[in-house]
């Protein structure tokens, strides 16, 4: 044991005699450049020479070396990276990781550097007349750099006119990282999000699309009002990005969606139909079945998806039918879904199973009841809990996930394989009848 | 002795007096007897004939029923939506009538329910069936990877069995709607489709297994059908962007088959450069390694022809005229093909179910050694093109001066600004040997439909005939949904019905 500490004490040692060799020799090279007058830009280039060439120079070194120079090496610098980001720019990854040693070498250094020195320089593309590459420079370093105090200026770096791509593609990558960072980047997203330019807000919704959170889809929500170019883009986001969120899915997203429902928005009612289904928003189905009646055939044909789609019935397109299926329901709802709650909440299992195989059959509201009844899966009777894994595969609501894969571990066989059958059922998926492999499997629930 | 023989003598005449009228009486009573008994058995033997009567109405109502459900399914094959006559005024068959009901389930499958009705028999069958994979053509307008449709595209759609573009379209662009054309437009699809209604002109299938990107801008972009992108995906549309279809996603991706490429007898290269002389390809089934037409110079495909091509290029201001009037005409390119900018690519029949370029080129390689690999298949001609484009492993831009009429599909399809594409209908129908027959999934017997014709319990025929009906015979009867031929009489009918009811 102690031999191995030895030996661990013994490496760390050497290892710093040579990191502290080469701060050494570097600062020697330095002390020497600095004796020989060269100019600032001379040495920031020899610095990064070295890097690229010398695999044996640590890029914290290196990146030392540079911290080390006078506050005038700065712009230096940054012209350096202009020129390393233009030459990187073919091999650029798409998470903007850096793709050389001279490229990390810099990013060191601008992220050691403070704010208050750093902020002046990285304005400057937006001040001077200045290139795209300018631009992009200080776009890359802000995705390192930037906190949500910064979102202006990243906006102002990424409009130019005429639009240019790439650096619509820079400020994607920057408000990616940005937001993976800050959290306060959200409410300053919603303050700047009337005033940017199309292209801007169009970056703004890619980039909260990508996060896949609740915050995300409620600002996507909020901003609708606000919106009239991109609505219909803004609805299709958010429809796509709710089919990852846990269900039921906010009222206050709901309600933001399903005014434009209502108000049969021209501007983008198409989007809107298909957004309440993706929302699996049972409030619009009124409006949904009207809509059966549109006289425009593509409405009618959007309508019907919906409906098929929060319901999980396969109704054709009668509103008769639906109309019908509807009225029962919220009957079902209004007089005997208190009397079946009691049920599934009594003690006796026999109560229990009557409200389960009488919930089975109902269609509205089924996150909510799905709700209720996952409870039941991990019942100690192994009855009740294998009926309400059936019941829940008759729902086919992505909330049972979770209680379902709880029910993967329950004593009883029989249990375990309803569950398991009711996963397959629910979210199409052939995985093995493990809760581990379930539960590592990203269901979005 | 004498007197009580006189006493018996007069009691026996005035017994005998007595009992003259009783046989009579008796002979009444055994006629009623008998008279009761005879209507007893009469009652009986007609109750017996009524019940054998109503058992064969009941019967020959099952077959008519049966005959009924056979006639939709008929229908259904010859590219109908399976509706045949309907409650008020049923299709005649045989001594009875029936109607049949066809109703869209999704995901291809549809329901028939035929009610028969023979006499005061009545029987109601369904039998729900599953569509049949329809030919690529079907697909219409389709991107395996992507869609991207450019500013100004219209893309709408026609049925070249019921005449020409122009007589379908008065007004290019024509209003919202469509007319409630393709019925089965939705979502799947039944049996090779169905042209539009007789009121509309058909509509056009826009489809991708991925998103479908219409940005828009200035110049309107109008699709006038369906634009259904993949499973999961989303229709993304800009300003200016109308779709009078659903943009509801597909529930399934669409798969698009590999192209075989047919050995025919090599026939070597064509390099065609002489201005004045077209070369002219006659009717044959060969494989040529290339066939290039050189600036200025046309060459001309005549039908029926089956042709393979290694490459295919056509130079700038080379014309290439398919001539498809005596037969269909394949043109199948393996390798390579390259129809520059400024080149003609045009067609002399105005059916597009007789020509196709069928593109099984994947590769991008650099041929004119400048360091850019050329990508495998590449159309920037212009012209009027009748047929179908099939790219399954290349991605294919349509410029705007080629305006097409039938369908394309290819891996990565691009629409160019401006430009005009037509979906023929015509090409949903199952070409031989590609389409097979509706599947049937399931049989059962159903409840009688409420419909005063069938719980009136009277002869149907002679209820039409006492209200001056004649009912169309039932392979006539045959009508899509939103078409009914019959729709101005129902309501009168129905009341005529009702009345003498």
């Amino acid at each position: 044991m102690s031999a191995t500490t030895a030996s661990i004490l013994a490496r760390v040692v050497m290892c710093a005699a040579m990191l502290a060799g080469s701060v050494a020799a570097v600062a020697s090279e330095r002390a020497d450049d600095r004796s020989s007058g060269r100019p600032v830009a001379e040495r920031v280039q020899r610095i990064l020479t070295d890097v690229s060439l010398d695999p044996g120079l640590a890029v914290e070194v290196a990146g030392q070396e540079l911290l080390a120079l006078a506050d005038s090496a700065l712009p230096a610098i940054f012209d350096a990276f202009c020129v390393v980001i233009e030459s990187t720019a073919a091999s650029e990854t798409a998470d903007g990781a850096p793709t050389n040693r001279t490229e990390s070498t810099l990013l060191y250094v601008f992220e050691h550097t403070p704010a208050a020195r750093l902020t002046p320089l990285l304005a400057s593309p937006v001040t001077a007349e200045s290139s795209v590459r300018a631009r992009l420079a200080a776009l890359r370093i802000l995705a390192t750099t930037a906190s949500a105090r910064d979102f202006r200026l990243i906006c102002r770096l990424a409009t130019t006119d005429p639009v240019d791509s790439s650096l619509e593609r820079a400020l994607e990558t920057t408000l990616d990282a940005l937001v993976g960072r800050d959290q306060a980047i959200f409410s300053v997203l919603e303050r700047a999000y009337p005033t940017a330019s199309v292209g801007v807000r169009r970056v703004f919704i890619r980039v909260l699309s990508r996060t896949h959170t609740r915050d995300s889809l409620r600002l996507l929500s909020r901003v609708l009002y606000r919106e009239d170019e991109l609505r219909p883009l803004l609805l299709v986001t958010i429809g796509r990005m709710s089919c990852d969120l846990p269900r039921p899915i906010g009222e206050d997203v709901l309600s933001n969606v399903r005014r434009f429902l209502i108000e049969a928005d021209p501007l983008a009612l198409p989007e809107v139909i298909l957004a309440v289904g993706y929302l699996d928003d049972d409030e619009s189905i009124p409006q949904l079945i009207a809509l059966l009646r549109c006289p425009r055939r593509g409405l009618r044909a959007n309508a019907l998806w919906s409906l098929r789609r929060i319901t999980g019935l396969g109704i054709a397109e009668t509103p008769e039918r639906w109309t019908t299926w509807y009225q029962s329901e919220r009957e079902w709802w209004q007089h005997e879904w208190p009397s079946k709650l009691a049920g599934l909440r009594s003690a006796s299992p026999d109560k229990a199973k009557v409200a389960l195989m009488e919930i089975a059959t109902r269609h509205l509201f089924r996150h909510a009841l799905a709700k209720a009844v996952v409870e039941l899966a991990t019942h100690d009777d192994a009855g009740v809990a294998t009926l309400a894994c059936t019941t829940l595969a008759q729902l086919a609501s992505r909330a049972a996930v979770p209680g379902l894969i709880d029910a993967l571990d329950h004593d009883d066989a029989i249990v375990r394989m309803a569950a398991w059958n009711a996963l397959r059922a629910i979210t199409k998926k052939d995985l093995p009848p493990a809760a581990v492999a379930w539960s590592a499997a990203k269901l979005g629930s | 002795m004498a007197i009580r023989r006189m006493r018996a003598g007069v009691k026996s005449r005035s017994d005998r007096r007595n009992q003259s009228g009783t046989a009579i009486v008796a002979a009444l009573v055994v006629v009623t007897v008998v008279s009761v008994l005879s209507m007893a058995y009469l009652q009986l033997s007609m109750s017996k004939n009524r019940e054998q009567r109503s058992s064969v109405d009941a019967k020959r109502a099952f077959y008519i029923a049966e005959a009924g459900l056979a006639e939709a399914y008929a229908g259904l094959v010859a590219g109908k939506s399976g509706n045949v006559g309907n409650g008020t005024i049923p299709a005649r068959f045989a001594n009875g009538a029936f109607w049949v009901e066809s109703v869209d389930e999704g995901d291809g499958r549809r329901t028939l329910t035929s009610t028969g009705m023979c006499g005061t028999g009545r029987s109601a069958l369904s039998v729900v069936v599953e569509n049949v994979p329809e030919p690529v053509g079907a697909l219409g307008v389709f991107g395996d990877q992507g869609l991207f449709v450019g500013e100004g595209v219209l893309i709408d759609g026609y049925d070249s069995r019921r005449g020409t573009y122009g007589s379908q379209h008065p007004v290019v662009v024509g209003g919202g709607g469509g007319g409630g054309g393709g019925l089965l437009g939705g979502v799947g699809g039944l049996v090779g489709g169905l042209a539009g209604s007789e009121e509309g002109p058909a509509e056009s299938r826009v489809g991708c297994n991925a998103d479908i990107v219409l940005p828009g801008g200035l110049a309107a972009t109008h699709i006038d059908g369906d634009a259904q992108p993949g499973p999961g995906s989303s229709v993304l549309r800009g300003l200016g962007v109308t779709i009078t279809g659903t943009t509801a996603p597909r529930t399934k991706s669409a798969e698009l088959p590999v192209l075989d490429v047919p050995s025919l007898p090599l026939a070597g290269d064509i390099d065609h450069s002489t201005v004045r002389t077209p070369l002219v390809l006659s009717p044959q089934e060969s494989s040529f390694g290339a066939l290039r037409v050189r600036a200025g110079a046309s060459a001309v495909i005549v039908g029926p022809a089956k042709l393979v091509f290694g490459s295919l290029q056509l130079d700038l201001n080379a014309t290439l005229t398919i001539d498809a009037t005596n037969g269909p005409v394949d043109l199948y390119v393996s390798d390579y093909l390259n129809m520059a900018a400024g080149s003609t690519y045009n067609s002399t029949s105005h059916d597009p179910t007789g020509v196709s370029l069928l593109i099984a080129a994947s590769q991008s390689i650099d041929r004119n050694r400048d360091g850019i690999p050329e990508p495998p298949a590449r159309i920037q001609s212009s012209g009027t093109f009748y047929g179908s484009v099939y790219a399954p492993a290349a991605a294919l831009t349509l410029p705007s001066q080629l305006e097409l009429f039938g369908a394309v599909a290819a891996k990565q399809l691009t629409i160019g600004n401006g430009a005009k594409l037509h979906f023929d209908r015509a090409l949903c129908a199952p070409q031989n040997g590609d389409g097979a027959l509706p599947q049937m999934l399931c049989w059962r017997l159903v409840e009688l439909p409420d419909v005063p014709l069938v719980q009136m319990r009277l002869d149907p025929l002679s209820v039409m005939e006492l209200n001056g009906i004649t009912p169309t015979v039932s392979k006539d009867a045959h009508y899509d949904n939103g078409d009914d031929p019959l729709a101005g009489v129902v309501g009168v009918v129905l009341r005529v019905i009702q009345g003498s009811k």
